[in-house]
């Protein structure tokens, strides 16, 4: 447990000592800000034009913020998480590697869990200030109009797991290089194949259209934007996340073998 | 304290290290000393666990450093050819960083970081980030995280490049003060070094262990060494010059090579003294009816010196 808090502190200070977080976390808040105000700007629009026709007052009534600005919002951050994600984990095996601090790490009395999970929790804490830090558009939307917690809840659950889901992958793909850039490139080239297995389905049939629309990352987004907890996808994405750590784990280890 | 036994390690079809054994005993300073790509930096990787090796097994305080990797680990400091720092942190916040993965408790942290930057020089830069520091002070932050745990052994990769020669005097009496207390193996390519630090030298080179010896030894081979040069040409047969040049007295050992292009033959020889020794092979070489068209003496610079001990000590184990 300490092992961990000691690489987790270590990489905290990396990542704030370098503009690397900063940089990250004013790219996401500019582009999921943009997202916002666009539907949110559009919603209101709407609201406004529906309600100065009175023949369509039932369709007033079915409007919602929590179906037309948190959904469509909880899915545009999605895709700029899954282009920053890489960014942020890039450094985080691959400059060891670089530098020949591995070296330390692995003839230290440490675990290899123990490197991982200081590692990946600390990217975890990156990633949960930058979506902390965008609960700002959640004050603006309860303090402007009504809308239920349950799906905001569920988005941010959602957003989180997905996160760590994508994050797993940015970790493992940095243990294989010493080049951030490589790392990055493959994190992402893993994470988009992922996002797009879920169309393949709808040209195959049967069971492996099913496996594939199962395997597909942004398939069990789905529930949680529309404020629905399933089992099922909450095991999906910790899964997928233990998968990745368990690969950059294996990773870790393989090192003793190479060279 | 250390026992290395029959280690191999390849790297694919490369054997950079074969068939190694040595023992290094409890408070012992051993100095590792071999030309680049020798094995030096291999055999002391896997001895600090971070590569396996392909045969053989390396024991650290009685611990299988494969089996029982943990333990060995504990009771390691070591320093890589470059030295493992993270140039955005603080010498301080890295050395405890360190000092916390290491094992060392929470009580002890700031004693133990203090007590590494003062044997090592650097608490006057304690506060300053790694990265903005020169080489020579790298290294010795490099050095202060080997120590910080206060390990029984120390593995110490070429630990004075890069320093400056106060420096170096410095880090070789920090060395000499760890006798007694602390097991060192240091690698090294730079003879006097060991023979100042170390009470015993291992030679490697190739993968191969050549000589284990004290380097008061190893520096009398080495003071009495010389060479001449010769370049003769009209000779027909190999092996009777190199038996005439052998037959000389004083003449250690001679090597002879063909040179294709202008066809003449170059002579090595090693002599006790090229003083004494010049006039006979010179006339030895004009009574063969060989023509003479260079004849040089020189001193053997510590890497010659130290290439011949390697080729003659060869030499001795096939006889």
């Amino acid at each position: 447990m300490r092992n961990i808090w000691s690489i987790f502190k270590k990489e905290i200070i990396s990542f704030f000592s370098s503009p690397i977080a900063y940089m990250l976390i004013t790219v996401y808040l500019v582009l999921s800000g943009y997202f916002f105000y666009l539907g949110f700007v559009r919603f209101a629009n709407y609201v406004n034009m529906v309600a100065a026709n009175p023949q369509y007052s039932q369709q007033l009534a079915q409007l919602n913020l929590a179906e037309h600005v948190l959904r469509p919002l909880s899915y545009n951050i999605c895709i700029v998480v899954l282009l920053l994600i890489p960014m942020l984990t890039m450094r985080l095996y691959s400059e060891e590697n670089k530098m020949g601090t591995m070296e330390l790490l692995l003839t230290s009395p440490l675990g290899y869990f123990e490197i991982v999970f200081g590692k990946f929790f600390a990217s975890l804490f990156v990633y949960a200030i930058m979506m902390l830090f965008s609960a700002v558009y959640l004050f603006i939307i309860i303090s402007y109009g009504k809308i239920e917690m349950g799906p905001i809840i569920t988005s941010y659950l959602g957003l989180f797991l997905i996160g760590m889901a994508f994050l797993s992958i940015g970790n493992f793909t940095s243990t294989l290089t010493k080049n951030q850039v490589v790392a990055a490139v493959l994190g992402f080239g893993i994470l988009l194949l992922f996002w797009v297995l879920g169309w393949g389905a709808a040209n195959s049939e049967g069971r492996m259209a099913g496996l594939l629309s199962s395997l597909s990352i942004t398939e069990h987004f789905d529930s949680f934007s529309k404020g629905v907890l399933t089992l099922k996808d909450i095991i999906y994405y910790l899964s997928f996340t233990f998968i990745g750590l368990f690969l950059t784990k294996a990773s870790l280890e393989s090192t003793k073998w190479r060279l | 304290m250390i026992e290395v036994c029959n280690l191999t390690k390849n790297y694919g079809d490369f054997t950079a290290v074969s068939n190694v054994s040595f023992n290094v005993k409890d408070g012992e300073i051993v100095g590792f000393l071999g030309p680049n790509a020798a094995g030096k930096t291999t055999t002391m990787r896997v001895i600090t666990g971070y590569l396996s090796p392909s045969a053989g097994s390396v024991k650290v305080d009685g611990y299988d450093v494969y089996e029982q990797g943990m333990q060995v680990k504990k009771i390691i400091g070591y320093l890589p050819e470059k030295p493992p720092v993270y140039p955005d942190l603080s010498v301080r916040s890295y050395l405890k960083f360190v000092a916390e993965i290491k094992g060392v408790a929470s009580r002890d942290l700031n004693k133990s970081v203090e007590a590494a930057m003062e044997k090592t020089a650097i608490t006057n830069v304690a506060h300053k980030l790694i990265g903005n520091l020169s080489k020579g002070y790298q290294q010795r932050v490099g050095l202060a995280q080997s120590l910080v745990h206060n390990p029984k052994v120390l593995i110490l990769d070429e630990p004075t490049v890069g320093l400056d020669p106060t420096q170096i005097i410095e880090v070789r009496n920090l060395i000499k003060g760890l006798k007694d207390s602390h097991t060192v193996i240091l690698s090294t390519h730079i003879l006097p070094e060991v023979s100042m630090t170390c009470s015993r030298v291992v030679i490697i080179n190739k993968g191969n262990i050549i000589a284990e010896d004290t380097p008061a030894n190893l520096t009398k081979r080495m003071a009495t060494d010389e060479t001449i040069e010769l370049i003769v040409s009209g000779v027909s047969d190999d092996k009777k010059l190199h038996e005439t040049l052998t037959s000389i007295v004083g003449v250690k050992s001679a090597d002879i090579a063909f040179n294709e292009t202008d066809k003449t033959h170059k002579a090595s020889i090693l002599v006790k003294s090229s003083f004494d020794n010049a006039p006979e092979i010179a006339q030895k070489i004009i009574a063969a009816n060989l023509k003479l068209h260079k004849m040089s003496t020189s001193e053997l610079s510590l890497e010659e010196a130290f290439l011949r001990l390697v080729n003659t000590m060869k030499g001795d184990e096939q006889k």
